[in-house]
């Protein structure tokens, strides 16, 4: 999709813009916006398999932030995963709120990169032979997983946002994909691998 | 992705491997973008935000309106209270100048303990000298 909204210079951290925008620089909000809003909204998603839901927690994770900005201290914590966190706790607090049995829907859907039916109909079964998979997995190795191969996060910037180790990470993603090669390695050929 | 787990018991082999890969690529590029809606949402709560905090702190409340004798009343409570304090201060500057014959003497008080309250007193200044008499040290 376009963006209407500027990224910041890559050279103005976080933790700058941040500053800026507590003292009153609404550009540096939407430098910030533009930088983490995305994200903490796919996380959301994919958590929550709710568009409207996701963009709900995503803003209220958002709005953490601004609130939070005059009190931020610089070095303590990193923004990006801060925010990250808020927004899995905040989703962890839906999930589990939610009556069982409604907290996956169907895959969401793949965007239109204007291919042939055949080729839709395909990308489409593999999204959600994925994601089936996927929400399959235990809740955190489900979340660490995510965080490392759609939000491609580092292991270390996961261990913050789970509040675990980093030992505990690799332990997570190492289990979650086992887990997946299992239920998807009898798929392979119907999924056009072989 | 970690290749942490390659050759440990159960771990996915080279070409579950890749199809994973493969399929987690395909799942990131089609993820969609937000919304215009969304990022306008968001910035808006930033303006407010930033708004509410610039705002002046709220100014004090508004003095009550009314006279100073209202407003002395209500500051000790109202007139009934008011009245009460008035009635108090005067019995208070009666005793004071008519001395604890007035009150010893008031026959209203006789009728409501059942005593002759001038005896009392009287009695009970005499066993007053008395024990000074006895206790001279005292």
């Amino acid at each position: 999709m376009t963006m209407a909204f500027d990224s910041a210079p890559t050279e103005t951290s976080d933790e700058t813009l941040l500053a800026r925008y507590a003292g009153g620089d609404q550009s540096a909000a939407r430098a910030l916006t533009a930088r983490h809003a995305p994200r903490a909204l796919a996380i959301a998603r994919r958590m929550l398999r709710d568009q409207a839901e996701a963009e709900d927690v995503a803003q209220e994770a958002m709005l953490r932030l601004w609130r939070i900005a005059p009190d931020w201290r610089p070095g303590e914590a990193k923004l990006s995963t801060w925010l990250y966190r808020v927004t899995s706790n905040l989703c962890t607090d839906r999930l589990r709120r939610r009556r069982p049995g409604v907290t996956l829907d169907d895959a969401p859907e793949v965007s239109d990169g204007a291919p042939s039916v055949q080729q839709s109909l395909e990308a489409r079964e593999r999204a959600s032979a994925l994601h089936g998979a996927i929400g399959t997995l235990p809740e955190r190795q489900r979340i660490a997983l995510q965080l490392r191969h759609f939000d491609e996060l580092s292991n270390i910037e996961i261990s913050e946002v789970l509040d675990t180790s980093v030992e505990a990470v690799e332990s997570l993603l190492g289990r979650a994909r086992r887990a997946l090669a299992a239920a998807l390695a009898e798929r392979q050929e119907e999924l056009g691998f072989r | 992705m970690s290749r942490a787990d390659t050759g440990q018991p159960g771990a996915p082999d080279r070409g579950t491997d890749e199809m994973l890969e493969a399929l987690f690529a395909e799942a990131r590029a089609a993820e969609p973008g937000p919304s215009e809606a969304f990022l306008a949402r968001v910035l808006g709560d930033a303006a407010d935000v930033a708004a509410e905090r610039a705002a002046p702190a709220r100014p004090p409340a508004p003095a009550p309106r009314g006279s100073l004798v209202t407003r002395l009343a209500g500051a000790f409570g109202g007139w009934r209270a008011v009245a009460g304090l008035a009635a108090c201060a005067a019995v208070g500057f009666w005793v004071g100048f008519a001395g604890p014959d007035a009150v010893t003497d008031l026959p209203v008080l006789d009728t409501l303990t059942g005593a002759d309250m001038t005896l009392a007193y009287e009695q009970t200044s005499s066993e007053f000298a008395l024990l000074v008499d006895s206790y001279p040290e005292i």
